[in-house]
C-alpha cells in the first residue's frame, strides 16, 4: 500500500473516494507475521541469566501452531523487564515519544501490561498540552447530545472530517474525562456539584470542561504525577528523538524503536521496543510567530515521513488572527518571545478596531461584520493587508474605550504591553497572526495505527480525521485522550505477539554526536550559527508564501525557495565535515522543520479549492468533488535530501558478531 | 519527590507565569472595582479597596481560588471577571489561550 514514488520529491495527491479506515492493508500486514529474528540468546549479554522465562518461551498467540495460547490470567507473553545492555541501548515493551496528554495517558494504560519508556526532549511538562489553557470538550450535560457535538465538529471541519472518527471521539469523550477525574485532575464544578461546562465558539451546547483557566496544565500535572509514581514507566527527559528504527518486511515497514540524543550527556541512546507511540505534538515553529513552545518543531511528523508513514492534510494550519507583534512594541523584548501572546477576540467584541499602518480601517472592505467577522475571515483579511502593504503587523485599537473598562477586562494585555512601553488605553496594540495548531499529521486509523507496523500515533501529531479542515475549539485535548486510549488495545495485542530480537540492536548504524573534537570548534559554532539563521529564513519564507492567504504562484515560489535554502544549508554542513549519521540538536530540529515545511507546501499545492483553513486566491471556493483528504506518500530514498531520509542505514550484514 | 515536581510545574516561568502570578497584573486588576460577579462571599474580601492590591494578592494566594464562586454561573473555583468564553475563544484577563 505504501507505494514508493519514483520521483524523488514528495508527491501529494488525493485518496480518491471514501477515506479508508483500519481495514484492508493494515490487517493484511498483521497476518504476514513479524520477522524479529528469533536468535535464541546466543549473544552473551551480562544480564541474560536474569531474563524472565517468558522471553525464552515460544511465541504465543497465532503464529506458533504447536504452542497453546497463553491464558489471560497468566503473565503477559513476552513482557520484558526494562534492561540496558549498555547505557546506549535500552529495551522496553513500549516506547512513547512525547510527554503531553496523549503520550502520558497512553503510557499509564500500557504500563499495566509491560514496561514503558517515555521519551521527551525537554522537561516532561514542556509540551503543547501544558499551554492549552482552554478546556476539553465532551458531552456531559443531559441536554446535550453526541449528535450535536458531532455536528458542530463536522461543520467546523468544513465537512472534511471522517464521520466515523468524529462519532467515536464524541462518544468516548465523556468516559475519558471521568477517567481523568478519577486520576486526580480537578476541574471546576458548579454549586450543584456537577462539572461546570463552558460554551466556546462553534459549540451549540455548553460542553467545555475546564480547570479555571489552566486546563491543559492541570491535566498534565495529574497525568505526570501518576506517571512518575508508576514503577513500570521510565521517563527519559532531555532525550531528543532522532529517527525511528524500521525495516522492510515484504511490502510492510515495521518499526522497532527509536534513536535518541541525550542532550545533557551528548550521547546517542537507542530504544528498542515492540510498540512505539508517536505523540510528539505540533510544528508551530515552521512559522515565525506561533503560540507553540520551542519544542514544537514537527519532529514526529518528520520522523514518521522518513519512516515511510503516510502523512495527511498538512495544509490545514490554524492561525489566530491577533497575536501581540513584538516588532511593533516601543521597547522590544530582549530575548525573542518563545510563544506568542494571543490577544483575545473579546477586545474586538468590546469595540476594538483594526487598522493597517496607514491608519486605515480595513475590515469593512472584507466583510460587512467588520471586526466581528468570524476569526478565519479576520485572519485572512489581516494577512491580505500585510502582504499587499508589505508590512509586519497591523494595529488593534481599543483606546477609544473608557480606561477603567480596558484595565478591568484586559489586565494581562495591559501589563504585558506596559512592560514594553505601550499603554493600550492610549495607543493601538500591534498584532500579527500566529500559527497555533496543525490539523494534519501522520495518518491514523481508528485505533491510532499507522501504515507502519508497530507505530501508533495520538494527539496533534496525528491526523485522525476528527478535525477535517479546521479544528473545533477544545477538541484537541479530547482527540489526544480518546486516541491515546484507543491505541492501547491493539498495542497490547501486538506487544504480546511480538518477541523482540535483542541481538538486533546493531542492525542499524548508529548516529554519531557532532562534537567540537570531531568537527573543530570553529566549524561547529559556524554550523550552529548558520542553522539559527536558516531557521529564521525558513520561517520567513513560510509566513510570506505559505501563510493564511495562499496562491499557486506563491506556493511554487515557496517550494523553490525552501529547496534552495535546504540545499544551501546541507551543502555547508557536508562541506565542513558533517556526515549522514552525524547529529546535533539544532541540526536535527532544522531537518525536521524543513521536512514539515515541505509537507505543508506540497499539501497546499495539491488542494485546488478553498476549504476551512486552506484558502487559495486562485481557487477561492469550496468544491464538493474535492472534499477528500490530502495524502502524502513516502518519498524515494535515493534522491531525497538529508531531511527526507532516515539517518540510520541497515547494515549489509545483519548478523551480529558475538 | 512527586510534590517537588508539581511545584516546579506550577512555579512561574517566563511568559506563562505572567498570566497568573505577576504582581503587575494584580496591580491593574485591583485598581478598579471588581465587576459584581467577582465578589466572593468570603469575609476576607469585604473591604477590597483599589490601593489594597497587596492584601488582595495575599488573599488570592491563601484561598487558592478554591472557595470563589461565580454568582452568575454558580461555578466554583473558576476564573474571576467576565465569562472567558463570551466571545467564542478562551480568554483570561485579555489573553487568549485557545479558540
Amino acid at each position: 500500500m505504501a507505494a514508493y514514488v519514483s520521483v524523488g520529491n514528495i508527491h501529494a495527491f488525493y485518496l480518491a473516494g471514501q477515506v479508508h479506515r483500519g481495514q484492508s492493508y493494515r490487517q493484511d500486514s498483521w497476518s504476514s507475521g513479524f520477522t524479529f529474528r528469533t536468535s535464541p540468546f546466543k549473544v552473551p549479554f551480562p544480564w541474560s541469566s536474569g531474563v524472565p522465562k517468558a522471553l525464552k518461551s515460544e511465541r504465543c498467540g497465532c503464529y506458533s501452531p504447536g504452542v497453546s495460547a497463553i491464558s489471560e490470567s497468566s503473565k503477559p507473553c513476552g513482557s520484558i523487564r526494562a534492561v540496558s545492555v549498555s547505557s546506549s541501548t535500552k529495551y522496553y515493551d513500549f516506547t512513547v515519544i512525547g510527554s503531553g496528554v496523549a503520550g502520558l495517558r497512553y503510557a499509564l494504560e500500557v504500563a499495566k501490561q509491560g514496561t514503558v519508556a517515555v521519551i521527551t526532549k525537554d522537561e516532561p511538562h514542556e509540551s503543547n498540552t501544558n499551554y492549552a489553557q482552554g478546556g476539553v470538550s465532551a458531552v456531559l450535560c443531559p441536554l446535550d447530545s453526541v449528535e450535536s457535538h458531532m455536528q458542530d465538529t463536522m461543520v467546523a471541519g468544513a465537512h472534511l472530517c471522517d464521520e466515523e472518527t468524529v462519532r467515536v471521539v464524541c462518544t468516548e469523550g465523556p468516559e475519558r474525562i471521568r477517567e481523568l477525574i478519577a486520576m486526580g485532575a480537578s476541574f471546576d464544578h458548579g454549586e450543584d456539584g456537577n462539572l461546570h461546562l463552558a460554551r466556546e465558539g462553534g459549540h451549540s451546547h455548553r460542553r467545555i470542561v475546564h480547570a479555571a483557566d489552566m486546563t491543559g496544565r492541570e491535566i498534565e500535572r495529574a497525568l505526570l504525577e501518576a506517571v512518575l509514581n508508576d514503577p513500570n514507566i521510565s521517563v527519559f527527559k532531555h532525550h531528543f528523538a532522532i529517527d525511528l528504527l524500521t525495516s522492510q518486511d515484504g511490502l510492510s515497514t515495521v518499526c522497532y524503536g527509536v534513536d535518541t540524543l541525550n542532550i545533557k550527556k551528548n550521547e546517542v541512546v537507542r530504544f528498542l521496543s515492540k510498540v512505539t507511540l508517536l505523540a510528539s505534538g505540533g510544528a508551530g515553529h515552521i512559522y515565525p510567530s506561533t503560540t507553540n513552545p520551542l519544542v514544537a518543531t514537527g519532529d514526529g511528523m518528520a520522523m514518521a515521513h522518513r519512516a515511510q508513514a503516510v502523512i495527511s492534510n498538512m495544509e490545514f494550519v490554524q492561525f489566530h488572527p491577533t497575536a501581540l507583534a513584538d516588532e511593533g512594541l516601543p521597547i522590544k523584548p530582549q530575548t525573542a518571545r518563545e510563544n506568542a501572546f494571543l490577544i483575545t477576540e473579546a477586545v474586538r467584541g468590546d469595540g476594538g478596531i483594526l487598522y493597517n499602518l496607514g491608519m486605515e480601517r480595513f475590515m469593512p472592505v472584507y466583510d460587512e461584520r467588520a471586526e466581528l467577522a468570524p476569526r478565519d475571515v479576520v485572519a485572512r483579511s489581516i494577512d491580505d493587508q500585510l502582504k499587499k502593504r508589505k508590512e509586519k503587523y497591523v494595529l488593534l485599537d481599543i483606546s477609544h474605550k473608557p480606561r477603567e473598562k480596558i484595565l478591568a477586562h484586559f489586565p494581562n494585555i495591559a501589563s504585558e504591553c506596559l512592560k514594553h512601553g505601550l499603554d493600550i488605553t492610549r495607543q493601538p496594540i500591534p498584532v500579527v497572526p500566529a500559527a497555533h495548531y496543525m490539523c494534519g499529521g501522520v495518518r491514523a486509523a481508528l485505533q491510532g495505527e499507522t501504515n507502519v507496523l508497530g507505530l501508533f500515533v495520538a494527539g496533534e501529531v496525528a491526523c485522525t480525521g476528527l478535525h477535517g479542515a479546521n479544528r473545533l475549539a477544545s477538541n484537541s485535548l479530547l482527540e489526544a485522550l480518546v486516541f491515546a486510549r484507543r491505541a492501547v488495545q491493539p498495542s497490547t495485542e501486538l506487544m504480546k505477539r511480538t518477541k523482540l530480537d535483542l541481538s538486533a540492536s546493531e542492525k542499524w548504524t548508529r548516529p554519531v554526536v557532532a562534537t567540537a573534537r570531531s568537527l573543530g570548534d570553529e566549524v561547529l559554532s559556524k554550523i550552529i550559527a548558520l542553522t539559527k539563521e536558516v531557521r529564521r529564513e525558513l520561517q520567513e519564507v513560510m509566513w510570506k508564501y505559505v501563510g493564511i492567504v495562499r496562491s499557486t504562484i506563491r506556493l511554487n515560489t515557496a517550494e523553490r525557495k525552501i529547496a534552495e535554502l535546504e540545499a544551501k544549508w546541507e551543502t555547508f554542513l557536508f562541506e565542513h565535515g558533517w556526515e549522514q549519521t552525524v547529529v546535533a540538536l539544532e541540526a536535527c530540529e532544522m531537518r525536521n522543520l524543513f521536512c514539515c515545511a515541505k509537507l505543508v507546501v506540497s499539501s497546499a499545492l495539491a488542494r485546488h479549492e478553498s476549504r476551512g483553513l486552506h484558502y487559495m486566491t486562485d481557487y477561492p471556493f469550496v468544491e464538493e468533488s474535492k472534499r477528500i483528504p490530502t495524502i502524502i506518500l513516502p518519498s524515494s530514498p535515493t534522491t531525497a535530501s538529508w531531511s527526507s531520509r532516515r539517518l540510520q542505514n541497515i547494515r549489509s550484514s545483519s548478523l551480529v558478531d558475538c | 519527590m512527586a510534590t517537588n515536581k508539581i511545584v516546579r510545574l506550577i512555579a512561574p516561568s517566563g511568559s506563562v507565569s505572567s498570566r497568573f502570578l505577576e504582581p503587575v497584573s494584580r496591580f491593574f486588576s485591583s485598581g478598579t472595582p471588581p465587576p459584581p460577579q467577582a465578589q466572593s462571599p468570603t469575609p476576607n474580601q469585604d473591604n477590597v479597596k483599589p490601593d489594597q492590591n497587596l492584601q488582595e494578592k495575599e488573599e488570592e494566594e491563601e484561598e487558592g481560588g478554591e472557595e470563589f464562586m461565580n454568582k452568575d454561573t454558580g461555578e466554583i473555583g473558576g476564573p474571576r471577571g467576565p465569562e472567558p468564553t463570551r466571545y467564542g475563544d478562551w480568554e483570561q484577563r485579555g489573553r487568549c489561550s485557545d479558540f
